[in-house]
């Protein structure tokens, strides 16, 4: 028995004329039938000690008594949330008869009757404990699903002359309850609170592997205000109803009585409740689609109407010329969302699906205190309606029928779902036929409608493994989201967030736009980049070479699959397992679907860890397996040129003499082989980087090695470029060959010469000097490489793109936009020297430009000027000229004694007034002043 | 109050409880032009126009969102994805909102004189300085 039960006694002039039972429902209080109380004097027995008690409030035949002391024990079980019919257990314990002897009655079945004012409810069928004379229980707690669900209060004769007992349910006195004592359903308090438990841990899970990261969750799109139209959709119709009803119709309408086609949706002005939710969303989403078609029909009509222009014009600008119909139809989408039950969020391999799930069950569903169960599909290896029943049921503590009556009661009560959130679908490896397996698992999901399921695949291969989930008997209630959409907010974002978080800085400057696009326009590349750059700071980021990211991801990788083991060389399973697959696609000249059943146990443990890391995907497939076809679970690399990577690394470490390395090169190349391009790609880079000693000359040899160069020279990094590379670059141009311009453009972005150490800008420079010999070439080169480009504003010309490599025009203009402090300035100096070559190309927004950049950063200007002032070419000097005497004509720069000085040793200035006076001696016969 | 536009979308600070009636109550006394003259009412419908489908973001954050991001600032990083150097712009008191304004559910022409008018929002501003709702 428990210790808050006790005694009671009523006595009237010393002699006991009632005996019950009592709860401590407080430090003094006792809770008890009312008529249990009717002498003039009260006790309770606490310890074997008698303590007096004075009633002291009642309400429908119940009493709360008042101890004069503290008593020590205290219920905090009261509960009217639980289930109470014919089929749910009770216990009764309480004290029997006049010696109050402890006594249990079980039975099952509650019998709701609400006539009395006194009981509500009788308990039926009493399967142990039945008494003739149940005196002294009256007070006693009536238990069910653990919790305290009323009090015994009478024991009547039924119609068969049977004695049965009734209750007063907690409803009838809790407001006699003190706040501690009341507990919602014991079934749903636990199992929120574990489910609760269960999602964080699987949530720290994802955390732990990098595969949510909170800081760089960005809300792109309408995705997650359209899976909040799901979770609740309660208050998200209701959002809509009231955006709806702001909008005025009262013009349109004006145009549309006419037809009797008038826009109202007053009709709709209802308070939105778990009631009403379904038909207030159904009857919002036929009324909009009206409002929308009507519009619409509005605008056809106008064009039949054979108005005059004025007119038409006139009706269209008032009444059409706006966005509404436009953001109808987006309500409409997130109405949709609102009455459906299953949810398929697909996204390509690595780019996010994850942490949006994450987020969204973190921020939305667990502060909101869902009922929500978070997988990650690579853990089922059975249905996951086992996986949930058994959660649900709490490992069979609780049968499923009950669970059932509960959750459908609380769906009932609040619309809120049991939320089911299964990540990656695609990454099951243990299930086969895994989608046929979802399908029936939604299918089985129809019974309950409290459940709502989201899901998460890629988008590869989504009509091959998963197609079928789109065949089920459930499709009213499926809705597939494809995340898709990258804006630029969401890249600019995810590119600082992900750098922020793997705590990489980039050089002031030194990012370029080609850099960032590629990064940003694939997130999967962007987490193997700042993964191999963790920690590193002031890095340049002008250029992503693949190739070093690829490598340095693999080492990394092979480190940390085993980090807490011991082994000898950490890096040997991985990579060796990277050759069995490459290994097998290579003798099958078949570069995807290698089945799983070629790998050892160990070497699936290490698969699936590739799986987690995105590195991998798992596929179904038809093989051949001896005569018969069978369905086989297969893997593929997610990046092609990963895999191509790999290929080339396994080739050239296992292809130990030259003529097997050429013979596969050959066959490759003739059977043009899918792997071909990444391939010869990354031969290439590897010649010409880490593998530069032993594969440089083999690959030189090759007769199409001139192609490969040009092709793939401009993605090896500056450090592995050499002077035979100058030489080279240098004759294309000298000689106007096929990569001029190509090579022109590439040393044009190499303006930073502190990061690109051998071809750079200089050469340029170095270029133009030679060319600037004959000025005539020099001037067709200007023209060609920078020629200015006007653009046509009026679209006259059809053909309106630069024919420039970087028309001069907008070399200026971006200088002149971009120009800022002096640490910006100093990495484009080179830059600003450029533009005393082009001078004449546009010399007065070149003048204007040097103003702006001497006023900003003198210093910067003066040096440059001076280090051009002593070029060998007159032209530039004269140039350096114009810029000097632009530079003197300002306050500043008159005061300037290094531009005078630089004026003063000008060698072409002065060799002009030489020259000049020479003439004017020689017309006039005078010495000229 | 004042206005401002962040890449072709238009936001407004204004006090709490902000109404539309009071507003335009307001705006006629200060737009200093002869009543129902060709450019009040001109005026009038261009202020209109951007202010007649405003949403109250710190309302609807707190109707709808208040649960998922911890304070209202959170709520238009994340929601409205307003960067942290824009949302300081505002300047936002603890008795102020912000207005999404939504010119065009009412027509793109007033949007077009807005956006193809370098000082159009300057102008409306200029109105607006004194206007204290």
């Amino acid at each position: 028995m428990e210790n808050y039960i006790v005694k009671v006694k009523s006595y009237y002039n010393d002699e006991v004329i009632q005996y019950g039972t009592g709860i401590i429902i407080a430090d003094t209080w006792v809770l008890t039938a009312e008529h249990v109380v009717c002498g003039n004097r009260h006790t309770v027995e606490i310890s074997g000690c008698e303590i007096s008690i004075k009633e002291y409030n009642s309400m429908n035949g119940v009493a709360v008594l008042e101890a004069e002391k503290k008593i020590p024990w205290k219920v905090q079980a009261f509960s009217d949330d639980e289930i109470l019919d014919e089929s749910s257990n009770w216990l009764i314990q309480g004290y029997i008869g006049t010696q109050q002897k402890t006594h249990e009655i079980t039975g099952t079945g509650f019998h709701i009757v609400e006539t009395s004012n006194v009981w509500d409810c009788s308990l039926i069928n009493i399967v142990t404990g039945s008494a003739e004379d149940y005196v002294g229980l009256s007070g006693s707690p009536v238990f069910c699903d653990g919790r305290i669900v009323g009090i015994l209060q009478m024991q009547a004769f039924n119609r068969m002359g049977l004695l049965g007992i009734r209750m007063t349910t907690v409803k009838m006195f809790e407001p006699l309850l003190p706040e501690k004592a009341k507990f919602g359903n014991e079934y749903l308090t636990q199992m929120y609170e574990k489910s609760k438990k269960y999602t964080e841990m699987q949530l720290n899970k994802n955390l732990k592997s990098k595969k949510y990261i909170p800081s760089i969750f960005v809300e792109e799109g309408d995705y997650k205000e359209k899976a909040r139209y799901f979770a609740e959709p309660v208050l998200f119709v209701q959002k809509t109803l009231k955006e709806i009803m702001q909008l005025d119709f009262q013009k349109i309408n004006a145009v549309l009585k006419e037809e009797a086609k008038e826009i109202d949706f007053n009709g709709l002005n209802v308070s939105v409740t778990v009631d009403n939710v379904e038909d207030v969303a159904l009857e919002l989403t036929e009324k909009i689609k009206m409002a929308v078609d009507n519009i619409r029909l509005l605008e056809k009509r106008l064009y039949k109407r054979k108005l005059a222009w004025s007119e038409y014009y006139s009706i269209w600008q008032n009444l059409l010329n706006s966005s509404i119909t436009f953001v109808m139809g987006e309500w409409l989408e997130n109405l949709e969302y609102a009455t459906k039950k299953y949810l398929l969020l697909t996204k390509d391999a690595g780019q996010g699906k994850t942490n949006f799930l994450c987020d969204f069950t973190t921020n939305f569903l667990i502060r909101k205190g869902y009922l929500v169960l978070y997988y990650n599909a690579y853990d089922f290896n059975q249905s996951p309606m086992s996986y949930i029943h058994k959660q649900l049921t709490m490992n069979e503590q609780y049968s499923m029928e009950y669970v059932h009556k509960i959750l459908l009661r609380e769906w009932e009560r609040t619309k809120r779902p049991v939320m089911i959130i299964i990540d990656g679908l695609n990454e099951n490896t243990l299930i086969k036929n895994f989608g046929h397996c979802m399908r029936d698992f939604l299918e089985e999901c129809e019974q309950y409608p409290y459940i709502k399921v989201i899901m998460s695949t890629r988008n590869e291969l989504f009509q091959e493994r998963f197609g079928v989930i789109e065949e089920g008997g459930y499709q009213a209630h499926y809705k597939k989201m494809d995340m898709r959409l990258i804006g630029d907010d969401f890249k600019n974002r995810i590119f600082w967030g992900y750098m922020q978080y793997f705590d990489i800085s980039i050089r002031p400057n030194a990012l370029s736009q080609s850099a960032y696009d590629m990064l940003t326009d694939d997130v999967l590349l962007l987490r193997f980049f700042c993964e191999v750059n963790e920690h590193q700071q002031q890095i340049y980021l002008y250029d992503v070479y693949k190739y070093e990211v690829f490598q340095q991801y693999i080492e990394k990788k092979a480190k940390e699959y085993h980090e807490n083991e011991v082994i000898l060389n950490q890096n040997n399973i991985l990579f060796m397992l990277l050759d069995k697959i490459v290994g097998y696609m290579i003798e099958k000249k078949e570069f995807f679907h290698v089945p799983v059943s070629v790998f050892s146990q160990e070497e699936e443990r290490m698969l699936i860890k590739m799986l987690e890391n995105e590195v991998i995907f798992k596929d179904e497939q038809v093989i051949k397996s001896g005569i018969l076809e069978k369905s086989s679970m297969t893997i593929s690399f997610t990046f092609d040129e990963f895999r191509d990577f790999c290929i080339t690394n396994y080739v050239l470490e296992h292809f130990s003499k030259e003529d097997v390395f050429m013979q596969f090169w050959k066959g490759m190349r003739e059977d043009n082989l899918t792997i071909r391009e990444g391939v010869q790609k990354y031969v290439f880079y590897l010649s010409r980087t880490k593998y530069q000693k032993d594969l440089g000359p083999i690959i030189e040899k090759v007769s199409e090695y001139d192609e490969l160069y040009w092709l793939y020279i401009w993605g090896v990094q500056d450090d592995y470029l050499s002077y035979e590379d100058v030489v080279k670059w240098k004759e294309q141009v000298l000689q106007h060959g096929s990569y001029g311009r190509r090579v022109i453009n590439y040393l044009l972005m190499r303006y930073d010469c502190d990061c690109f150490h051998n071809l750079n800008i200089k050469i340029l420079f170095e270029l133009m000097d030679e060319i600037i010999v004959d000025m005539g070439e020099y001037h067709c080169f200007m023209q060609e490489m920078f020629g200015v480009h006007i653009k046509d504003d009026y679209k006259l010309l059809y053909h309106d793109s630069p024919k420039a490599v970087y028309p001069y025009n907008y070399l200026v203009r971006d200088l002149l936009d971009c120009m800022g402090d002096e640490e910006w300035n100093l990495v484009h100096r080179e830059l600003f020297r450029l533009t005393i070559y082009l001078f004449e190309l546009c010399h007065l927004d070149t003048l204007q430009l040097w103003e702006n950049l001497y006023q900003n950063t003198p210093d910067i200007a003066v040096v440059l000027l001076q280090e051009m002032n002593t070029h060998d070419s007159s032209l530039i000097q004269g140039n350096v000229i114009d810029i000097l005497e632009g530079l003197l004509g300002l306050e500043l720069g008159d005061q300037d004694e290094r531009l005078h000085n630089l004026y003063e040793n000008n060698r072409y200035k002065n060799s002009t007034l030489q020259n000049l006076s020479t003439v004017f001696e020689f017309v006039l016969g005078d010495k000229i002043e | 109050m004042k206005i401002f536009a962040f890449e072709e979308v238009y936001y407004c600070v204004a006090r709490k409880k902000f109404s539309l009636v009071n507003f335009e109550r307001e705006l006629c006394q200060h737009l200093n032009m002869r009543k129902n003259s060709f450019a009040y009412c001109y005026s009038l419908k261009i202020f209109r126009d951007f202010f007649q489908y405003f949403k109250d973001l710190r309302q609807e954050y707190q109707d709808y969102y208040a649960q998922e991001y911890g304070d209202f600032e959170a709520y238009l990083y994340q929601k409205e994805l307003l960067e942290k150097d824009k949302i300081a712009l505002f300047e936002l008191k603890y008795n102020q909102t912000i207005l999404k304004l939504r010119p065009s559910f009412s027509s793109y022409n007033v949007e077009n004189i807005i956006r193809y008018d370098e000082e159009g929002i300057k102008i409306l501003n200029q109105v607006l300085e004194d206007i204290n709702l």
